[in-house]
């Protein structure tokens, strides 16, 4: 099968953009034009007729050699103008299937389809693009195919709605959806070098334009968190999760329309997130983590599976998904807490050495001793960061909680574990405790997929290592012998207690 | 199933089958098990008189089954034998491509039922260190960090205008600290093959203790830097693919043991059928 006709003319003006520039570009800074413009016009005509003509033949010739088979157990494409590609790709290691389409494809009717492997790196194939139909089709049809039982198949089965955005949640996803990690920088960036730098400069001045650094810090904020809210909002318009059958669909999207599916048997972890001012509202996002995406693919990779819901809402889900119960955190002891009063103490002081360094080095900094002030924010910072630390286990769940500006509750299914380590810094060695990392193959990005314990008593640390690794090995042998441990998607049983006699120990 | 056939590329002949192991050895075999047992005996790994009585009673590995249906015509006899017993089908020479494809994966999958417990703890091994000349190894990389470290503040110390002499306080201090870590590093080191993961233990700022379950494996490299084979050393690397995967490495292995224990865990690893491991 081919590509949609309709792609070629697509294509050829996506391209061209960027050809146009290159011409404008390469007549603007062309040599032997000192006054005004190098070329005249003609030419200039001529270069981008010539251009547009290159880019219509070669994508023509693209869109005409791309071809994609449905095999019996492969998806096979064959592509390349010159130099030939041929692919296959089992139809059972796909992992996800993704539809995307912005406005204009929208018009044209057309879509792309993105095919994800756990193979790592990009897309394991992109069709750029097929028709609207086509790529429905296609998505229904890998799933079909990856279920392996064509016959079972029920056209009619019903589309379970798990979730769908409405108006409200929408208005406080474009809320609570703000990057605090780049507010901080701006912040910590604008006051200091605000600051004593501009004071340096304008003696007289002093008290204004230590003020204006804060002052262009805060405006900045304000309209970082007016743009992400923005974006969040055109993102998660008409947000919509799916069951259908053994698959989770969503679909997304004002400007740009996603349609993905996530199968459950491909599920990894699940992460809760809570932002402090989601936090405070008593919302919650969650993301479903797959082996599907590459690590740093930007904030694409980790698709929100709920954008935003009710925090016993979000939970509610994560039980019918991964089938985790009621989830009791056990807190670190106590003394955890002294180590993050250590520890935000020694950074204070360090800061205040830094800024004694200053002074002594330029003299401009006679205040600097002011720093130590900062020591009045360790108590509560340390108990905050204490008082969001917990972790959990049950029969088929590990689940760790840690974080005060956005809270993480990561999910970890036994049967999706890598590894499990035990760790234990020099500091930590001081107060006996450790900490557990489970390791699973999420790609997550920087924060997801492992479940952290941090700061546990030691011995339940290794004790924990050696319990999520018998229940691992048992619920893999279950998983082997087609005893399906899990109770993904599987309503009935959603307290993930109940039903599973192998789990014994 | 799992990806035998990429993962045996050292001598096959370990894997038996608890079922199977009744049945009288084949009559084309022999000379297969001498070769075995030649390019084994390398191994200072499970003892001789076992691995002679596993040799001889074994089902053939999937190596040989792989490629004695997609490649080498000459063993056909041997599958055919096979995959008549597991499933009475028409003889490899009229199948298609595909069908003798997928009749190795049945016979494969089915030849592994499993090493029975005895035969796994043989694999295992008890509690190990490293080799102890891996200080030296170490110790030649932390000397030049030593070195250059105290050139940075040397040069740091003439800028602040005190006396360069100093250095060589700081080369002292810096060289003490290096053996040290050097020494506690060593001593903090352990792995373990155990019956169903790979054990680890190290760290000297923050130790470690890891269990890599066999089922997670993906493939398993020994590896050997420049330094490391003037020393007679290797390390033996496995793959997960967990997003630290890439932290499972056992430094500082004499090459034969090296060897060894990545034959002990691909074996271990290919008997821990489990999926796709992910």
């Amino acid at each position: 099968m081919n590509l949609d006709p309709r792609s070629i003319p697509y294509r050829v003006v996506e391209n061209t953009f960027v050809i146009i520039g290159i011409i404008v570009f390469s007549v603007f800074f062309s040599p032997g034009g000192g006054e005004g413009g190098g070329m005249d016009i003609q030419s200039t005509a001529t270069f981008i007729f010539l251009g547009l003509g290159a880019v219509a033949l070669w994508q023509t010739a693209y869109v005409k050699r791309y071809e994609y088979h449905i095999t019996p157990d492969t998806f096979d494409i064959h592509s390349g103008v010159f130099s030939r590609r041929e692919r296959e790709i089992p139809f059972e290691r796909i992992q996800n299937v993704d539809i995307a389409q912005n406005i204009f494809q929208r018009v044209i009717g057309i879509a792309e389809v993105r095919l994800e492997t756990a193979g790592g790196g990009d897309s394991e194939a992109t069709l750029r693009y097929v028709s609207e139909s086509e790529a429905t089709r296609l998505q229904e049809l890998i799933s079909d195919k990856k279920r392996g039982d064509t016959s079972k198949r029920d056209p009619g089965a019903p589309h379970d709605i798990l979730f769908e955005l409405d108006q409200r949640e929408l208005a406080i996803l474009g809320v609570t959806s703000a990057n605090f990690r780049l507010f901080a920088l701006f912040v910590v960036g604008l006051s200091v070098l605000g600051s004593p730098v501009a004071a340096q400069q304008v003696e007289p001045r002093v008290a204004l334009l230590l003020l204006l650094g804060p002052l262009v810090a805060i405006g900045a904020l304000v309209l970082l968190w007016i743009i992400s809210g923005i974006q969040a909002v055109l993102r998660y318009y008409g947000f919509r999760l799916l069951r259908h059958e053994e698959e989770l669909r969503y679909e997304r999207g004002l400007l740009q329309q996603y349609r993905g599916t996530i199968p459950l048997s491909k599920v990894q972890t699940l992460m809760i997130r809570e932002n402090f001012i989601a936090r405070a509202a008593g919302y919650a996002n969650m993301v479903i983590e797959t082996a599907g995406y590459a690590p740093g693919q930007g904030s694409d990779s980790v698709e929100s599976a709920v954008p935003i819901a009710k925090r016993d809402r979000v939970f509610e889900l994560a039980t019918t998904i991964e089938g985790v119960g009621e989830v009791a955190f056990k807190s670190p002891p106590k003394r955890a807490m002294r180590r993050y009063i250590g520890r935000y103490t020694l950074i204070v002081l360090a800061v205040t050495a830094i800024l004694a360094g200053i002074h002594l080095e330029t003299g401009m900094l006679a205040d600097w001793y002011l720093g130590l002030a900062l020591l009045v924010l360790v108590p509560p910072a340390a108990y905050l960061k204490y008082v969001n630390l917990g972790y959990y286990y049950d029969e088929k769940h590990v689940v760790t909680q840690s974080g005060f500006w956005t809270r993480r509750t990561t999910i970890v299914p036994y049967y999706r574990v890598q590894t499990v380590t035990d760790s234990q810094t020099i500091f930590q060695y001081r107060h006996n405790l450790g900490t557990l990392v489970v390791d699973t193959a999420s790609s997550g990005g920087f924060w997801g997929g492992d479940a952290i314990a941090l700061d546990i008593h030691i011995d339940d640390a290794r004790e924990l290592r050696e319990l999520v690794h018998d229940r691992f090995q048992e619920s893999a042998k279950a998983r082997l012998e087609g005893v399906e441990p899990e109770s993904i998607g599987h309503q009935e049983d959603s307290t993930g207690l109940g039903d599973s006699p192998q789990l014994s120990d | 199933m799992s990806d035998g056939p990429e993962k045996s590329d050292v001598p096959p002949g370990r894997r038996t089958d608890e079922e199977d192991s009744s049945k009288p050895a084949r009559g084309d075999e022999p000379e297969h098990h001498t070769d075995d047992r030649a390019a084994n005996s390398g191994l200072d790994s499970p003892d001789t008189t076992d691995q002679q009585e596993r040799t001889e009673t074994r089902v053939p590995s999937e190596k040989e089954l792989f490629d004695g249906v997609t490649e080498q015509p000459v063993s056909e006899q041997e599958q055919s034998a096979e995959s008549q017993q597991h499933q009475e089908q028409k003889p490899v020479t009229e199948m298609s491509f595909d069908e003798r494809v997928a009749a190795a994966g049945d016979a494969i999958r089915k030849s592994k039922r499993g090493l029975d417990p005895e035969q796994i703890l043989e694999y295992t091994t008890d509690r190990r260190s490293l080799a102890p000349h891996v200080q030296l190894e170490w110790g030649v990389w932390t000397s030049v960090y030593v070195v250059v470290l105290t050139l940075v503040f040397t040069f740091i110390l003439g800028n602040l205008g005190l006396d360069p002499r100093f250095g060589t306080l700081v080369l002292i201090v810096l060289f003490i600290t290096g053996v040290v870590w050097v020494i506690l590093r060593y001593r903090k080191w352990v792995y373990q093959v155990r019956a169903d993961a790979l054990y680890l233990e190290r760290g000297v700022l923050t130790h470690r203790r890891s269990l890599v379950p066999y089922v997670r494996i993906q493939h398993v490299d020994t590896r050997r830097g420049v330094l490391e084979r003037w020393l007679g050393l290797s390390t033996l690397v496995v793959y997960t693919a967990g997003s630290r995967g890439a932290d499972v490495s056992i430094p500082g292995l004499e090459p034969d043991e090296a060897r060894d224990l990545q034959q002990r865990v691909k074996e271990l690893a290919i008997e821990a059928e489990g999926g796709d491991a992910l």
